[in-house]
């Protein structure tokens, strides 16, 4: 009988540990795949003892692949699961600290202005200029090797954004749960909507597989915690001091408040679907925010470039990361990572700079090594690991 | 033997008055022996002692229990050499597994480790029952399969079935 016993325990060890591998030969499947999978279970050996449920899926712009490996028998089920989100690696384009769309304009260079990196410049490439009277003091305009740009800054992967767009333009889904005070929803389970006319987060602990959806506004104060949330809205305000990791998409305005600090991997971008001239500013990041991931503004109605820029990065403010705008922005902060955008313009009391960059700093080399974007941007393989979830 | 000494009585002689004196000349009375009686008389005076019917199931029982142990750790003994064997394959199998992985090794190969013969057979995974291939674009994935069997023998004792990335 203890023979038996021990027996019982010996097979179910194995099973186990078969168990296992097979959760590891489900992620390789997900992991390879470099689109979405629909949920499915499949015999991985045909020996049919070797069961997955595989399922791979847009979050935001990221994407997570489950999967479900398990062994039944008939008073007992051994089962292991996993979720992981996925990124890209980085494009040659992204490997720069900079790449301006050319313009037939050179990038104009004041100030304390440091380029740490490769650069993709326009044909008239770059010039020392001077802003308030203050030259540039550098010895060399850019440190890194320098390539031409296009007419057109890096196309972006429309995919993931549809059904944002969708929502932000036809409305949002009137099914949807209750906004509690603690939401946790597992990355195996199905999307917890919350949907209502303006959300106002004050000390709530949302975590998970959870969009929160606005009308109008989303409002985060800073006693609230989130995780790897995603926020649709037209307007979006995170106040002082907030930290989160979230990804935030709106189709009008968001700032982000000063000592705000989004943890990789997060996303704010604004998606503009329409002209937006009562709104002389898309986002502004204000000052000693910090930004881990991405940061951008696409217009993605084809006309010519609004002469106010959409993105206003603040002094001190940080992104570590990218920064992606097919439109002018107005760079005060710093990046550490890459900047992609259709132009500059310093703004000052006195008068306005066009395509000049002044007192900011580019350094992809404080780029942390391990950083993944995410597929925003076309012909872009999302296999690469950055977190497990829940 | 308490018992057996009330089945022994000596013959009452008329000529001791106490006890003390009865007691002291034991040795030299005679004796007469009442062996237990099975007639119906003594049955139903209730003196006969016997087991009950829970007591005999209970020893029964007990009985088959330390059977039960007595043979299964026999049994254990005989089949001790098969259990580690089997763990010892399947950590061999594993370990080889890791090995492979690290060290990028995706060809077929026959390798001789801890006793056992290990074949090693890699191949693109080429999974067409839920059209997943075409689905997927798997063309870095790798079906690594790896059986262990004992030397001159046929019999292949486990085998590990697992998928990995080229790329890795």
């Amino acid at each position: 009988m203890l023979s038996d016993l021990e027996q019982i325990q010996l097979q179910e060890n194995l099973w186990e540990q078969r168990v296992l591998n097979n959760l590891k030969s489900g992620t390789a499947i997900v992991q390879t795949s470099n689109t979405t999978i629909e949920k499915q279970t499949i015999d991985l050996f045909n020996t049919e003892m070797d069961s997955v449920t595989i399922e791979k899926y847009w979050w935001g712009l990221f994407q997570v692949g489950t999967v479900d490996a398990f062994k039944t028998f008939p008073n007992q089920r051994i089962a292991y699961r996993k979720a992981i989100l996925y990124g890209s690696e980085l494009k040659t384009e992204q490997k720069a600290a900079l790449y301006l769309k050319d313009n037939n304009q050179p990038l104009a260079i004041a100030g304390k202005t440091v380029i740490k990196g490769d650069v993709f410049l326009p044909r008239a490439g770059a010039k020392r200029a001077y802003v308030n009277g203050q030259g540039f003091s550098g010895t060399e305009l850019f440190e890194g090797k320098k390539q031409q740009s296009k007419r057109y800054i890096p196309k972006l992967n429309e995919t993931p954004f549809l059904p944002i767009i969708e929502y932000l333009v036809k409305g949002f889904p009137k099914n949807n749960a209750q906004l509690n005070d603690t939401l946790r929803q597992s990355f195996h389970e199905n999307s917890m909507i919350i949907h209502d006319n303006i959300i106002y987060l004050d000390k709530h602990y949302i975590k998970g597989k959870v969009i929160l959806m606005a009308d109008s506004l989303v409002y985060i104060s800073p006693n609230c915690y989130l995780e790897n949330v995603v926020i649709i809205a037209p307007y979006i305000l995170i106040d002082k001091g907030f930290k989160g990791q979230i990804q935030a998409f709106a189709s009008k305005f968001i700032r982000i408040g000063e000592e705000v600090n989004l943890i990789y991997p997060s996303i704010a971008m604004i998606l503009k679907t329409e002209l937006t001239p009562t709104i002389p500013q898309n986002m502004i990041i204000e000052k000693n925010a910090t930004i881990h991931g991405l940061a951008g503004v696409y217009q993605f109605n084809k006309t010519d470039l609004p002469p106010i820029p959409s993105l206003n990065i603040k002094e001190n403010a940080t992104v570590i990361g990218q920064v992606y705008s097919n439109e002018k922005i107005y760079l005060q902060g710093q990046v550490f990572g890459n900047v992609t955008c259709a132009g500059f313009r310093v703004q000052t009391a006195a008068s306005i700079y066009d395509n000049h960059i002044f007192n900011t700093t580019i350094d992809y080399s404080k780029r942390p090594n391990d950083y993944l974007s995410p597929a925003f941007l076309e012909k872009t393989v999302i296999n690469e690991e950055i977190i497990k979830l829940d | 033997m308490k018992k057996l000494l009330n089945w022994i009585e000596p013959i009452p002689n008329p000529s001791l008055k106490n006890g003390r004196e009865q007691h002291s000349t034991l040795s030299k009375s005679r004796f007469i022996v009442r062996l237990p009686s099975f007639s119906r008389e003594g049955l139903r005076m209730g003196s006969i002692k016997a087991f009950s019917i829970i007591e005999t199931i209970t020893a029964m029982a007990l009985l088959t229990i330390t059977f039960g142990i007595a043979i299964s750790t026999f049994d254990m003994v005989m089949n001790t050499d098969n259990i580690p064997m089997t763990v010892n394959a399947n950590l061999t199998l594993k370990q080889i597994a890791a090995e492979t992985k690290k060290e990028k090794t995706f060809y077929d190969e026959t390798i001789e480790r801890n006793g056992f013969i290990i074949q090693k057979t890699v191949q693109p995974y080429e999974k067409t029952k839920y059209n997943l291939s075409r689905n997927l674009g798997n063309k870095d994935l790798i079906h690594l399969q790896l059986t262990a069997q004992i030397p001159e023998q046929e019999k292949i004792i486990t085998t590990l079935n697992i998928l990995l990335l080229n790329h890795e």
